[in-house]
């Protein structure tokens, strides 16, 4: 139970710098006020304005935005203004500033509305909040009643991640879990024990790489220091614009930069090479790099041996060999504990020692000491890598060897090479093996923990201008005496909405509450995903906007947008109110609490929101530092007194100081009996879902497909924005420009992609700048604004079993020409 | 005297239209109308690269009226509307404006300007500064280098929000501005730099 000051933790930092959902879609019971079509031209007497700051929750980058009120209506937002000199300190971007438009677009619910008829059948009426809260109240406590406090399940996602008070996104499915959300959501769910379906996003790079492996952040103003960066599936003037000023300084200090992606984007503009690699196949091309460091003695031997894990001596079990293995003395770490460090052959030594006194750990060899017979984890892991060549990858990857051999040289002897590892290449199948393998290059080359190297990071300064707290008081975050019910990844929803059971427990479901999430319009396999909900007796879908899973819920609940409500997020900022809220919109908060209330939880909140926020925020550490209640309260982000950009070395985090390319723990994300191997845990490569070259069905479909955020889209909270519709002109599918002439497509088109999932009819924007047998196609739009079918319908559900990230990128199709008279 | 310019930093515009986007809100622009939207030496809107797969590179620009300083639009305009300011920003009188587009005809930068039929808005009040003119119906707007800011001793919009310092503004009869400085440092380009109008804005290299 964690209680009293708490530091701010890695996780829930990190989880602020991620994620992905949202969404959309139009009723002509929600039409918003202020939407306009007349000519507010009238600027009688300047009224008083006043700014506020708040946050953009695009799902995203969670981006601090100031607000401009004028006559009690939110008429501008910006980026918080910086002195020129601070580069890369302003966040936020084109999508953020049509805030004012996001709180009054078509598809903003304005009031609690009831489904009546079917679900889906967008027969709607509107009630009162008495009745809605009265509903929610009578199904939760009859499912409880009868089927226990697990048949009921909220579905909690990325729309409003870290508000303390209202935030509602959980990333990790520990009980209790390491990060947390709001105190309305963790209150609520520690007294009932209700089940939470986290959202699946982002899991190999935060889940695996960050959670699990430890693996050091690498802090964009180190890039100035690097020789050679490479973009790896990510595309930072499309998707993280703050980024691109430490690429620009990088690129002018002389860096190379390469990009590996089925794609050429707007980041073209920093790169100095495009590696267009096929979908799905990332890791391939990785092994066969490693191969050829290791084939053409690029290896730093002294890093590896003595700065990474691969002198660990691996037990049958799969389990690093310990000095209480061997009877020796434990180590003793700086508190005064003893630990039981890991063992490795010092080759000086002759001897079995721990690793911290290693200076020649041998890397290969196998040994037996006690009964006990071992290997090096690298020997062990290189026998399943080197079936990987550059002749493989060159094959699977569709790349020359020749450039895959140059770029594994350029990478070894750069002398500072850092890999950005981005999410176009971490929504597969597959995708957990990246963070494996890119450690493990690493590992091989001494690129980490000296300036300008590095391979995990999310692009994020970690030099603010802004002050943060310096801790918080969770004290209330639970309830006195916590009921944590199970947490679990959303995609499961499938399996257990179909059999009841989760692995061979029962699980008979319910009631599912979604929370700022949806899953109808954003996960992989949305239809089937319809299909699980379609089987619960009762959904209730809790957004600001009427999003597609709202439309196929039973009840809709109005929830305020960032601007109409306060709050704090996570002690960086605080959330300011600028406007009432549209309509009846009430916060998570408030919702909690009459739901709460009206199930016989009268003392579930004994304090209001900002009673809890001045509980959290006035620790003695905050109000000594300046960045208390009333700090946050009266400025709403507090700028630092200097601001410096240090130069800052990301630096190994785990045990020893030692890269880590092997995972001995099982860290599964969720367990349903399901089995793993060696190759789970650690660097390989396995075909994605249906994105691999070999795949049969690419007989029938030729096409790889994959999503795109960029400079207009994100996540369906973005969708219906006329503001943006100006610069983006609607969804529409990117192809390449020799693959569309052969089969008689030209700019404009309207086509039809379509697999054995789904089917989506789009018009076409032709480019020389993606692959010749990719498509690439927008992420975020809402099912009514395509001609026809939804192009999310074209993924399926595939679930890995360690790291269960939502595989959006990994399907394939065709595309055929729709001629006028068809569409 | 003092006389106005823009260089566009080519190596670092990314083409995000942030600032194009505080632009139209400060100024409470209409649907459909921008005065100033980023784009690729090709023209393009989407940021598409030029070259052939796999050999391809991108670069962007942003487009608005390169207030010149022999301003091809002034002199057709038959009501005085157009007028350039002793400081070199050329502007639309919208109260004397017939939207006759006779400038539009005879600037030789496509696109710069807007011809408003009926104005229409996203929202039913009004964004942006308190100050920002009126937008009339039947008139001519284009880029007006916010001149309402500039009065007041600040920087464009959309110079402010650049966040990768891609837009100098500044005064290219002072030698020691941030925009002589690096008009001096660095190579640049003006479009269509044969047409006579001497343009101010400089696109850097």
């Amino acid at each position: 139970m964690p209680s009293g000051t708490s530091k701010i933790t890695r996780r829930s930092f990190l989880a602020g710098t991620t994620l992905s959902v949202g969404s959309l879609a139009t009723l002509s019971a929600c039409a918003s006020p202020h939407l306009a079509g007349t000519s507010p031209n009238e600027k009688e007497v300047p009224a008083e304005e006043r700014k506020c700051i708040n946050i953009c929750n695009g799902a995203c980058c969670n981006c601090p935005l100031e607000g401009t009120v004028r006559d009690g209506k939110l008429v501008s937002v910006s980026p918080i203004p910086q002195p020129r000199e601070n580069t890369g300190a302003i966040k936020g971007c084109i999508k953020g500033q049509t805030n004012p438009m996001r709180l009054y677009a078509e598809n903003r619910g304005l009031y609690p509305m009831i489904q009546r008829g079917e679900r889906g059948s967008d027969n709607w009426e509107r009630i009162s909040w008495d009745e809605a809260i009265a509903l929610v109240a009578e199904k939760f406590q009859a499912a409880t009643n009868e089927y226990g406090p697990s048949s009921v399940a909220f579905w909690l996602g990325g729309g409003n991640l870290n508000g303390v008070i209202n935030g509602n996104g959980a990333y990790d499915v520990n009980t209790p879990r390491n990060s947390y959300m709001g105190i309305g959501c963790e209150r609520f769910l520690s007294q009932t024990g209700y089940t939470i379906f986290s959202f699946d996003w982002d899991l190999p790079l935060v889940y695996l790489g960050g959670e699990m492996m430890n693996h050091p952040y690498f802090w964009l103003q180190d890039l100035v220091n690097s020789k050679l960066i490479i973009l790896w599936g990510i595309n930072p003037a499309g998707s993280g614009g703050h980024f691109v000023p430490w690429y620009v300084k990088a690129k002018e200090n002389g860096a190379k930069i390469i990009s590996v992606d089925p794609q050429y984007n707007s980041s073209g503009m920093l790169i100095d090479q495009w590696v267009p690699i096929r979908p799905g196949t990332d890791s391939a091309l990785m092994l066969a790099m490693a191969n050829y460091i290791i084939d053409n003695d690029l290896v730093d031997q002294d890093y590896l041996a003595n700065h990474s894990i691969a002198p660990f001596l691996l037990k049958e079990d799969g389990y690093y060999l310990k000095l209480s293995d061997l009877g020796k003395k434990l180590d003793i770490d700086e508190e005064g504990n003893e630990v039981d460090s890991p063992v490795v052959w010092d080759e000086k030594a002759n001897d079995f020692i721990s690793c911290l006194e290693s200076t020649a750990g041998a890397v290969h060899g196998t040994h037996e000491a006690n009964g006990v017979n071992m290997r090096t984890v690298f020997d062990a892991v290189y026998d399943n890598i080197k079936q990987f060549t550059v002749e493989y990858a060159a094959e699977e990857c569709d790349i020359d060897a020749t450039i895959i051999e140059e770029l594994a040289r350029e990478y070894a002897t750069s002398g500072a090479s850092c890999i950005q590892p981005g999410l176009g290449c971490g929504r597969y199948y597959n995708s957990s093996s990246l963070f494996y393998n890119l450690p493990l290059l690493a590992a091989l080359t001494g690129n980490s923990s000296k300036p300008g190297a590095g391979y995990f990071g999310y692009g994020q300064a970690l030099v603010s201008p802004f002050t943060g707290v310096v801790s918080q008081n969770l004290d209330s975050l639970y309830v006195e005496e916590p009921n944590f019910g199970r947490c679990i990844s959303g995609q499961l929803i499938r399996d257990i909405a179909e059999t009841g059971k989760y692995g061979n427990e029962d699980f008979p479901l319910r009631c599912v509450y979604v929370m700022t999430t949806n899953p109808v319009s954003t996960y992989a396999g949305p239809k089937e995903i319809e299909s699980a909900l379609n089987k619960i007796d009762f959904v209730v879908t809790a957004d600001p906007i009427m999003t597609d899973t709202a439309k196929i819920s039973d009840l809709y609940l109005p929830i305020c947008m960032p601007w109409e409500n306060p709050d704090d997020h996570n002690g960086t900022f605080m959330l300011q109110k600028a406007v009432e809220p549209a309509g009846e919109c009430k916060s998570d908060f408030e919702v909690l609490n009459l739901i709460a209330e009206k199930m016989g939880f009268s003392d579930l909140y004994p304090k209001n929101d900002q009673e809890y926020l001045r509980e959290v925020l006035d620790t003695p550490e905050n109000i000594e530092a300046g960045a208390a209640y009333d700090d946050f309260k009266k400025q709403g982000i507090i700028p630092v007194e200097t601001y410096e950009v240090a130069e800052l070395t990301a630096v190994e985090l785990n045990y020893g100081g030692r890269t880590r390319f092997y995972m001995e723990e099982d860290c599964r994300r969720d367990d349903y009996g399901q089995v793993t191997t060696f190759t789970d845990h650690s660097p390989f490569y396995f075909h994605a879902n249906e994105a691999y070259p070999t795949n049969p069905k690419r007989e029938k479909y030729p096409f790889f497909g994959f999503s795109f955020h960029d400079t207009y889209d994100q996540s369906s909270i973005y969708a219906h924005n006329p503001m943006l519709d100006e610069f983006r002109e609607g969804p529409f599918v990117r192809m390449n420009t020799k693959a569309a002439a052969e089969r008689g497509i030209q700019e404009d088109d309207v086509v039809r992609i379509y697999n054995d999932h789904g089917t989506c009819t789009i018009k076409v924007k032709l480019t020389e700048g993606i692959r010749p047998d990719c498509i690439q196609i927008p992420h975020g739009f809402a099912r009514n604004e395509y001609i026809d079918g939804y192009p999310q319908d074209l993924s399926t559900i595939a679930i890995n079993p360690v790291v269960p990230e939502s595989a959006v990128h990994d399907w394939i199709c065709n595309v055929e020409k729709v001629e006028e008279g068809d569409q | 005297m003092t006389r106005y310019g823009m260089a566009i930093d080519t190596t670092r515009c990314f083409g995000c239209n942030s600032c194009s986007m505080r632009c139209k809100v400060e100024h409470n622009l209409p649907v459909n109308v921008m005065y100033s939207r980023a784009q690729t030496f090709d023209g393009d809107l989407y940021g598409r690269p030029t070259g052939t797969y796999p050999h391809v590179s991108v670069s962007f620009y942003t487009h608005s009226c390169q207030h010149c300083d022999n301003p091809a639009c002034l002199e057709v305009c038959p009501t005085g509307a157009t007028q350039k300011r002793d400081d070199g920003i050329v502007l639309v009188d919208n109260s004397l404006c017939i939207g006759c587009d006779s400038c539009i005809a005879a600037c030789p930068y496509d696109g710069v300007r807007t011809h408003l039929g009926e104005p229409k808005y996203h929202l039913d009040y009004a964004l942006g500064a308190a100050d920002t003119p009126e937008h009339l119906a039947e008139t001519v707007e284009k880029c007006t280098f916010c001149a309402e800011r500039i009065d007041q001793g600040l920087n464009p919009a959309c110079v402010e929000i650049c966040r990768v310092g891609a837009r100098i503004f500044g005064d290219l009869d002072d030698p020691d501005s941030d925009l002589s400085r690096i008009l001096e440092e660095r190579s640049y380009e003006q479009l269509k730099a044969d047409e006579g109008t001497r343009p101010n804005v400089f696109l850097l290299k």
